[in-house]
């Protein structure tokens, strides 16, 4: 096969042949090769959409939750005490352990009949 | 009067031109600003199977009417070759997630067109593009329907010549015309065709050395 030869046969060929599709044929896969690719679009666009609709949700939830807090304490009577109350048999109440420990506490708490005698 | 006169008349042909304009953009896609596009095939097959449908525009203003004229040169009439055209690229369209860029774009698409090309033929009964390979190889050609024959004195040179060639192309077995028109209009390689057509380098530069002597010999009487 001889390249030149070929060569000009592929470039009398390529100077005769001029044919194209017609309109309507282009415009028929046009159409639906676009109706394709907006179908895929509208396929993928869900994921972010549920996630900003996830995190809105849940902000929305949290301060909501928060507002009936605030509003609880104001409204219910005494839901504040009730709530340090709370707090404060969460905390740890064991007895200091040493003696000296012990004494320190015991002195911080109570004034200490000594200070009595000194004072007048 | 004639201010106003004028005005409509200018208004008239803006409108006319505007129109002209639409509709050889609609008409033809292929003088679109997409064609000049510097996107790879591969980049545009990339953004067309993420969505992006102005890729499609790209690869479809580049390979419209290459496809179209090798399914014309394929079938037998024109319908059947429309139909085939339009059948590759919905199968484009449907496949777009199945190309992979390490092959050209125009293999993948003239190989598509094969394919279809081949099952459209075998459900109809006729001789599908391969189903000649085997008395091809064995030179069997030689025997078959010879060209038809010009008279260059009743036409113009060189577009009996070309119109010569085009009929030539035409009456070639159809191994040979597939293999011809995938190095004319889709610009493969060897090896490309023979991807595309799920044969060998060699079995194709065969096809396309037995496809250029008949060509030249149809064309003996215009040298």
């Amino acid at each position: 096969m001889s390249e030149e030869a070929m060569e000009d046969l592929l470039q009398l060929y390529r100077q005769s042949a001029r044919e194209a599709p017609a309109a309507q044929v282009d415009a028929r896969i046009l159409h639906a090769a676009i109706a394709q690719s907006k179908r895929q679009r509208s396929r993928s666009l869900p994921w972010p959409l549920a996630a900003a609709a996830s995190v809105l949700l849940w902000a929305s939830l949290h301060g909501i939750s928060h507002e009936m807090q605030g509003a609880a304490g104001e409204l219910v009577p005494g839901y504040g005490a009730g709530r340090i109350r709370a707090q404060l048999l969460q905390m740890d109440v064991k007895p200091p352990s040493s003696e000296v420990a012990r004494y320190l506490m015991g002195n911080a708490l109570v004034p200490h009949n000594d200070h009595k005698e000194i004072s007048p | 009067m004639s201010a106003a006169i004028g005005l409509t008349q200018d208004w008239s042909v803006a409108c006319a031109q505007a129109l002209a304009h639409f509709q050889r953009s609609l008409s033809s896609p292929a003088a679109c600003p997409v064609v000049a596009s510097d996107m790879s095939d591969a980049e545009c097959m990339r953004r067309y199977s993420q969505g992006d449908a102005q890729a499609f525009r790209i690869l479809y203003a580049r390979y419209r009417e290459r496809l179209h004229r090798y399914a014309l040169r394929l079938a037998e009439r024109t319908p059947e070759a429309e139909e085939l055209f339009q059948d590759v690229w919905m199968a484009v369209v449907n496949g777009r997630e199945r190309y992979e860029p390490h092959a050209p774009f125009a293999a993948w698409l003239f190989g598509i067109a094969h394919r279809r090309a081949a099952d459209r033929w075998r459900a109809l009964g006729r001789h599908a593009p391969d189903a000649l390979r085997k008395r091809e190889d064995d030179d069997v050609f030689e025997h078959q329907a010879t060209l038809p024959v010009h008279a260059p004195e009743h036409q113009v040179q060189n577009e009996a010549l070309g119109k010569a060639l085009l009929d030539a192309v035409k009456a070639l077995p159809m191994p040979q015309r597939e293999a011809f028109l995938m190095k004319a209009e889709g610009d493969l390689s060897l090896e490309d065709i023979a991807a595309a057509t799920g044969t060998t380098r060699e079995t194709v530069k065969s096809r396309l050395r037995y496809a250029q002597r008949r060509l030249r010999e149809a064309l003996e009487p215009w040298r």
